[in-house]
């Protein structure tokens, strides 16, 4: 087995275990080394490097000990890793040939070995504990299987990368944490287990944490208190309250509710300026927000923890060549002071939409204009205004679960010569997608479907002040109806008129992106930007 | 006409009129609008959502066990409306 395990080490599990430096001060004293002098046998082998003694009594690198002063890895180590690799590689190879079975054996699998009794002992209980709880969480390693071992990234806490030899198995393993034991080997450990439809240990710790117990239940007794008193006669400093606490779920990790909580407590702001109609719009809100938290205290929650409790921004996923095209750019501001602008791109591949956004604090940064700060934004060192010129390769980056790109440093985008398009969605296929979506699971997130739609003929606008909202009633070439809608605020009164401006010039309207969503069995979408003119152009409706 | 999402709509818009309110507040005339949509509750066959509505509409319960079934009810409208939303969005709408 020790053997197995020299002669199927790589240099990228070496560099895991000690560091890239250690891997090139190995080599080279190496290279000094008289191997002939080194003792390997089946399972143990000792050598002297630079008036230093090494030994290995067995697999893994927790196996390996040096008699120098260095703490943990060091050169001699390496060196000393290297060259019994070499040596047990030719030990195999000669094992090998003189060997009359030619028969292909199946490669081991030595994450799946042993029952769920014996996972304690080799990965440690709390560690076990601590990689169910990530799981139930919603996380999960990424897996390359190669033919000498596998690689799992994770991106929890820090980035992870583990390497499980498939000769050696758990004891051999190396994670960039630097611990012999940790939670991410249990972690995908378990992971694999699963996939292979093993039996895993059970959850036995709560999700939902003393701190946040206590939030949930707040919010919950101030939800109760606003059901009593009512929405119209809450005073500002009950809606403040309800701020608060959002902002306290945010600060124990459950960003989801934290969300729902303050959209409830722009509404009840909306209410109290009586700037229109929020009665069913709060009666769905709350709903919204109450069965989040009904979720988050089962025991085990009805759905994924992250789907329940929802990610924050730095818990994105690394990811590479794709090619996204940016379709479409709006502003936007909201009741609880905030401002921003969104840039919408397309996943060429899949067809999903992304977004990157910027957004400030209207109290905290006074001079801050989202229209100016979208003219001069970068996004990996590219001018926005450039990003919507041609697809992009995306090099490298980090994309959120909800479709969010991070514009974090290490960000790399490239230019690609290809034209741009703008597909037009079928709207049959758009609606099957609809409905499963509303028929999910309850507790699953509504999903904010982006569409570009073909329009063929339309009315005049209409506007409804009590709503404060304008629709436009079109039609599609295969004369299917589509209603144009936006909200009559500081930014969807410019989209407003730069319709009716359009309109008036009797320019025509060819495609409208935007969200979509069915009321009473009625397409309807709010239009970000337009395809219009005789050469199709492109309008932002909210610049 | 369609009874199911009438009777749905017709708790939904109950429920936010009670929101709007307080079930503090709330007249008696409005708890009593209670009593039709249960009895369609019982038609339709769904004892769960005309025992939440009993309970928010009746004043002897402790009022934080009333407001607790009026967000339950609305979590359960909102599910059923979601499903009849999607028996609406026929593709070929």
């Amino acid at each position: 087995m020790m053997l197995s395990w020299l002669s199927s080490l790589n240099e990228d599990q070496i560099a895991t275990w000690a560091n890239k430096g250690l891997l090139r001060r190995g080599k080279k004293i190496l290279a000094n080394c008289e191997l002939e002098f080194w003792q390997l046998q089946a399972d143990q082998a000792s050598a002297d490097i630079d008036g230093h003694q090494q030994q290995l009594n067995g697999v893994g690198f927790d196996a390996l000990s040096c008699n120098c002063a260095a703490f943990g890895p060091c050169h001699h180590l390496v060196a000393f890793v290297l060259g019994l690799q070499t040596q047990a590689s030719q030990h195999n190879t000669e094992a090998a040939d003189t060997s009359n079975d030619t028969a292909t054996e199946a490669l081991p699998n030595p994450w799946l070995d042993g029952d769920v009794d014996g996972m304690e002992s080799v990965l440690g209980k709390a560690n076990i504990s601590k990689a169910l709880q990530w799981l139930a969480w919603g996380y999960q390693a990424e897996l390359e299987y190669h033919n000498s071992e596998l690689v799992a990234s994770l991106d929890a806490d820090q980035e992870i990368q583990l390497r499980i030899p498939r000769h050696g198995g758990v004891a051999a393993s190396v994670c960039s944490c630097k611990a012999s034991r940790c939670y991410h080997r249990a972690l995908v450990v378990i992971q694999t287990r699963q996939q292979a439809g093993l039996a895993i240990p059970e959850l036995a710790v709560r999700l939902l944490g003393e701190q946040e117990s206590r939030r949930v239940q707040q919010v919950q007794h101030w939800l109760t208190a606003l059901i009593l008193q009512g929405n119209s006669s809450t005073g500002p400093a009950f809606i403040d309250q309800g701020e608060v606490l959002a902002t306290e779920l945010r600060q124990c990790d459950l960003p989801r509710p934290a969300k729902a909580l303050q959209a409830l407590v722009e509404l009840l702001r909306q209410q109290q300026q009586r700037s229109h109609d929020t009665r069913q719009h709060i009666a769905d809100r709350l709903a919204n927000i109450w069965i989040l938290l009904r979720g988050l205290q089962q025991h085990p929650t009805p759905r994924p923890w992250l789907e329940l409790a929802g990610e924050h921004r730095q818990h994105y996923r690394p990811q590479r060549n794709r090619t996204l095209q940016a379709e479409a750019v709006e502003v936007w501001e909201t009741l609880s002071g905030y401002r921003g602008f969104t840039l919408h791109l397309r996943d060429c591949h899949s067809g999903r939409y992304l977004s990157w956004s910027q957004a400030r604090s209207q109290e905290q940064d006074v001079g801050w204009q989202p229209r100016s700060a979208w003219r001069d934004a970068r996004l990996a060192e590219i001018p926005v205004q450039q990003l919507l010129k041609a697809p992009h390769r995306l090099i490298s980056g980090w994309i959120s679960r909800e479709g969010r790109l991070s514009g974090r440093e290490g960000t790399q985008l490239r230019s690609l010569d290809e034209p741009l398009s703008y597909p037009i969605q079928d709207k049959v296929e758009l609606l099957q997608q609809r409905q499963q979506s509303l028929l999910s699971d309850p507790w699953r997130k509504p999903e904010n479907t982006l569409a570009w739609l073909d329009i063929a003929h339309y009315d005049t606008i209409e506007q409804d002040k009590h709503q404060r909202l304008w629709r436009l009633d079109t039609h599609d070439s295969q004369g299917q109806s589509v209603i144009l809608q936006g909200t009559i605020d500081r930014y969807g009164r410019k989209a407003l008129d730069r319709m009716q401006a359009r309109l008036l010039r009797h320019e025509d309207i060819h495609a409208v992106f935007g969200p979509i969503w069915v009321e009473q069995g009625q397409l309807f979408i709010r239009p970000i930007s337009i395809l219009s003119g005789n050469n199709k152009s492109l309008v932002h409706l909210t610049l | 006409m369609n009874t199911v999402i009438d009777w749905i709509t017709q708790g939904q818009l109950w429920l936010a009129k009670l929101q709007a309110v307080g079930l503090a507040n709330a007249s008696q005339n409005l708890l009593d609008q209670s009593h039709l949509w249960c009895q369609q509750a019982d038609a339709l066959g769904w004892p769960e959502p005309k025992n939440l509505a009993l309970t928010l509409a009746d004043p002897q319960q402790p009022p934080t066990d009333r407001a607790t079934a009026l967000l339950d009810l609305a979590v359960w409208l909102s599910s059923a409306q979601r499903i009849a939303e999607a028996s609406q969005t026929q593709p070929n709408t």
